[in-house]
């Protein structure tokens, strides 16, 4: 970390720049590539298919950027995503008309949980691993506990609307709440004094705290916003699968913090874009589609998509490097 | 150490209490319907202790299977056949559940009831059972080495593959004429539920001459993931005549993407397990076909085949709980 605070403010421009860039030419590689192998692939409908798959990874990703600018990160994300989804299933399955304040009432709750990682973090300067591997237990067990383990049935249609809907018939609900989501993360971050604070303690510490940042309040907000948009993501889930269920959401952190870190974000803090985030999402939701477009069985999935986020990360770097030197 | 000799001397004190209760209550109440559970089998029934060891309390089908044992357990309880019983949750980790069988061979129960957590993982439970001389019944899954177990009670899965693959094949043509292009999602790779109905699916639609399975793919019984392979499959294939899915979630999430590309009319989807929300999809005339294990029939039938064996009466050492298939006909009956 301090290696970082010692450059100068230019070649870190510099390296930023490689970084997104380098990641930008294999997603752009890995679409030629598919556009060239697979038929589907070329049509507008897959590709509005794509865009809808990845938006819940997507509103959680952009989150996660600036937990992970921050210098934290949150293991919690797929604990969140079940809490959200059995209020939503409870709040619907007692009244199916209650649709706002189901959504309304998920997305407080999530925000709530993510205050109390934030809190649990920054009073007692802990770990965010630790904290979010500790409190990701509880959530799930929440779960659990409001749904009682069951799955709720959920009937009503207009709910169904937010994850299974179309504006115009054509453009899922859900890739626009993604968009408004990723522009707001975007102006937060690289337009605010709130942004410049992420950056400045996730880039050294004890300088931001020096120059009179209010560490606490920052990972609070931060924290709490990422629980809004789990709980965001977490209702377009349920909808999308049309069912409130504790069981779900499990792993979703992993893939959000991959597209993150596939976007060039540093997990030592202090480097990261939202742009860059958004590079990565689409890789991860291209990967998935591609692998299943061109009939890639469920052994080699895992295996292809970890050695395609190994290597992105792996030639990234080397790029960086070399132009920095 | 001393607190478990505590634990241990406390429980076995509980148990003395508890049976002389028991006793006294079987002695009262002239319970137990049966013709042969009077006099000296009564005695000897007040005795005995039945230890359950549950897979999970937050798996859909698990919920059920272990109410039912608790309601059979609750009444043989109430009339004083049994002294006690008790249930504990394994959450689906393998080392809790060979912790727990421990602790449970060390309470001295008369009998152990299992649903394993895993096939392998499980298997030294039923080995240590062996050794300590207490008889284990093993409902709903098997374990590597289920012949070494006093009793199995469950339901075969290759038959619900089967009913499954059957129930397309009449779909698409009949039996022998079947046409059309099939998909396949499957459950996590290598789980014992995912084998067999793959295996039960190969039997029977696999082998229509007609009828083409395009793909198979693992949804790792999870709906989201299922639901996100229907609609790539969606995108990939214009000609599309069934799914087959291995459990309820995953059918219902393809039923989903299905649903949403405005393709149902063209698709069969199919099923395993008859969750809620399944059957009342193909109440509502969606989803197309459920194939019940029947929990119900599993939680009793260990119940009664461990009481059997813990009172000396005779028993089944293989108790075959079938399959039913649910369509639009005769849902109603089950919701």
């Amino acid at each position: 970390m301090s290696m970082q605070a010692k450059q100068t403010e230019q070649s870190f421009d510099l390296a930023l720049f490689t970084r997104k860039y380098g990641i930008l030419m294999i997603l752009v590689f890995m679409i030629v590539f598919l556009l060239i192998a697979s038929p589907t692939f070329r049509t507008l409908q897959n590709t509005i298919n794509v865009l809808n798959q990845i938006s819940i990874n997507g509103i959680i990703a952009i989150g996660m950027t600036f937990i992970i600018i921050s210098g934290g990160i949150d293991l919690s994300i797929g604990s969140m995503i079940a809490v959200a989804s059995v209020v939503t299933g409870a709040v619907l399955a007692a009244n199916p008309g209650n649709v706002v304040f189901a959504v309304v009432l998920a997305a407080v709750a999530c925000g709530l949980i993510g205050l109390f990682n934030g809190y649990i973090i920054s009073k007692f300067d802990m770990f965010p691993f630790v904290v979010t591997l500790g409190t990701q237990l509880i959530f799930r067990g929440a779960a659990y506990v409001i749904s009682d383990g069951k799955s709720y049935v959920l009937t009503s249609n207009a709910f169904k609307e937010i994850g299974q809907g179309k504006l115009l018939g054509a453009i899922p609900y859900s890739i626009i709440v993604l968009i408004s989501i990723a522009f707001i993360g975007f102006v937060l971050l690289s337009r605010t004094k709130y942004g410049q604070y992420v950056y400045a303690i996730g880039g050294n510490l004890h300088t931001a705290v020096a120059s009179g940042v209010n560490v606490f309040k920052i990972k609070l907000l931060t924290y709490m916003m990422m629980g809004i948009f789990t709980g965001i993501a977490g209702v377009i889930l349920t909808s999308r699968v049309n069912a409130g269920q504790p069981s779900i959401g499990v792993g979703y952190e992993l893939d959000a913090i991959a597209a993150v870190v596939i976007g060039g974000s540093s997990l030592n803090g202090g480097i990261g874009t939202i742009p860059g985030t958004v590079i990565g999402i689409l890789m991860i939701g291209v990967i998935n589609n591609g692998m299943n477009l061109m009939g890639v069985s469920s052994f080699y999935q895992q295996i292809v998509k970890g050695f395609i986020i190994l290597g992105a990360v792996i030639l990234d770097i080397m790029i960086s490097r070399r132009k920095s030197k | 150490m001393k607190k478990l000799r505590v634990g241990r001397r406390m429980t076995r004190k509980l148990t003395t209490v508890l049976l002389v209760l028991a006793m006294t209550l079987s002695l009262l109440s002239g319970c137990g319907a049966s013709g042969d559970a009077d006099g000296e089998a009564a005695k000897d029934g007040s005795a005995i202790k039945i230890g359950i060891l549950q897979k999970s309390r937050s798996d859909q089908y698990q919920i059920l299977l272990n109410a039912a044992q608790d309601t059979a357990l609750a009444e043989l309880k109430s009339c004083g056949k049994i002294a006690d019983f008790l249930q504990v949750d394994a959450d689906t980790d393998v080392q809790k559940q060979l912790n727990q069988a421990d602790d449970m061979i060390a309470m001295g129960v008369s009998v152990i009831i299992m649903s394993p957590v895993d096939a392998n993982g499980c298997a030294p439970i039923v080995d240590k059972c062996k050794e300590a001389g207490i008889p284990i019944v093993i409902v709903n899954s098997k374990t590597s080495n289920v012949e070494d177990a006093t009793a199995f009670v469950g339901s075969n899965d290759v038959e619900a593959g089967e009913i499954m693959g059957n129930f397309i094949a009449d779909q698409l043509g009949g039996k022998g004429n079947a046409k059309g292009n099939v998909l396949q999602l499957e459950g996590d790779i290598g789980n014992s539920a995912q084998i067999d109905r793959d295996q039960g699916l190969k039997n029977t639609i696999y082998k229509e001459e007609g009828a083409t399975v395009l793909e198979s793919l693992s949804g790792k019984w999870l709906r989201e993931e299922a639901m996100r392979i229907t609609e790539d499959w969606l995108q990939k294939y214009p000609d599309i005549s069934a799914i087959a899915a291995e459990n309820d979630n995953m059918g219902m999430g393809a039923l989903n993407a299905v649903i949403n590309a405005g393709r149902k009319d063209d698709i069969v989807i199919v099923s395993v397990d008859a969750i809620e929300d399944a059957k009342l999809s193909v109440q509502a005339g969606e989803l197309d076909a459920t194939v019940l294990q029947d929990a119900n029939g599993q939680g009793t039938g260990s119940v009664d085949v461990a009481f059997q064996i813990a009172s000396g009466e005779t028993y089944e050492k293989n108790t075959n709980i079938p399959f039913v298939l649910i369509t639009k006909d005769n849902v109603d009956q089950y919701l």
